[in-house]
């Protein structure tokens, strides 16, 4: 997976233009496995709490 | 007996209870201050659809409608700073070492969680690089105010504005995902009622914030 978009300048060097939107899965997957992480962590909670009263 | 609802925090009275403004409902989010939430929502919706509909393959004149929204939202944002600076109390949201005694639930907060302050904050980072650097990526933009100029900076300038834009952008994604989650939760409704009518009810404020550092102001409407 690339980090950045690259192109080229009027003389032919390569530049950056942004950064890779290969990176825009990992951004939407990140935000998924968060709320996955909290969704097993209020489980746990909530059973938690109900078998101690 | 209390009905075992799979949720058990989203019971029907829940709803009647957000729809009647009970006599002690107290204030969280004053008017102008919902606005500037709900118009930096929607503006950041539509920058986010237009700047990334277009990477996955949604043709559309995206560029006019982006900076248009991208506009609004620099209006916003200064609005909230104008709000927070005059009106609010910043220090509300200031981060301190005594919000990581919530995390062992030893301490109730104040105005704000610890989360709620993380999640402003980071959307605040994102939002204020998003605004600088779209701000002067509109030089690029041909506008009915500004002379259009792409050469104002060298392509490897322009090339870390971009990159902190298209960084602020994957956040604000990341950001929005999880804000929406959380605000949904049955167990987080009073805040997303807060948000929409202004007021929680005393008992609310009482069970989720300490009265002594948050006793929220009465809601005299």
């Amino acid at each position: 997976m690339d980090l950045f978009r690259y192109g080229h300048d009027a003389w032919g060097r390569e530049v950056i233009n942004g950064l890779s939107w290969d990176l825009l899965g990992l951004a939407v997957g990140l935000g998924f496995a968060v709320i996955a992480v909290h969704w097993v962590w209020r489980a746990v909670a909530r059973t938690g709490r109900k078998g101690g009263h | 007996m209390a009905a075992n609802y799979p949720l058990d925090d989203a019971r029907p009275a829940d709803a009647a209870r957000d729809a009647a403004r009970p006599g002690d409902a107290i204030e969280r989010h004053a008017t102008p201050d919902r606005w500037f939430h709900w118009i930096t929502a929607l503006t950041m919706l539509v920058l986010l659809a237009t700047g990334l509909l277009p990477v996955v393959g949604v043709r559309f004149a995206w560029v006019e409608i982006h900076w248009i929204a991208g506009l609004v939202l620099v209006a916003a944002v200064l609005w909230h700073v104008v709000r927070a600076l005059g009106w609010q109390q910043p220090r509300a949201m200031g981060l301190r070492w005594r919000d990581l005694r919530e995390l062992t639930a030893r301490e109730r907060p104040g105005k704000y969680s610890l989360a709620q302050k993380l999640m402003h904050h980071a959307f605040a980072a994102a939002l204020l690089v998003a605004v600088v650097t779209g701000s002067l990526m509109l030089v690029k933009v041909q506008t009915p105010f500004l002379e259009r100029n792409p050469y104002l900076f060298s392509e490897r300038t322009w090339g870390v504005i971009h990159v902190l834009h298209d960084l602020s952008a994957l956040l604000a994604v990341t950001l929005v995902i999880l804000h929406v989650y959380f605000a949904l939760l049955p167990e987080k409704r009073m805040y997303l009622r807060a948000m929409t009518k202004g007021w929680m009810t005393r008992a609310e404020a009482r069970e989720h914030h300490d009265p002594e550092r948050w006793p929220g102001p009465e809601r005299d409407e």
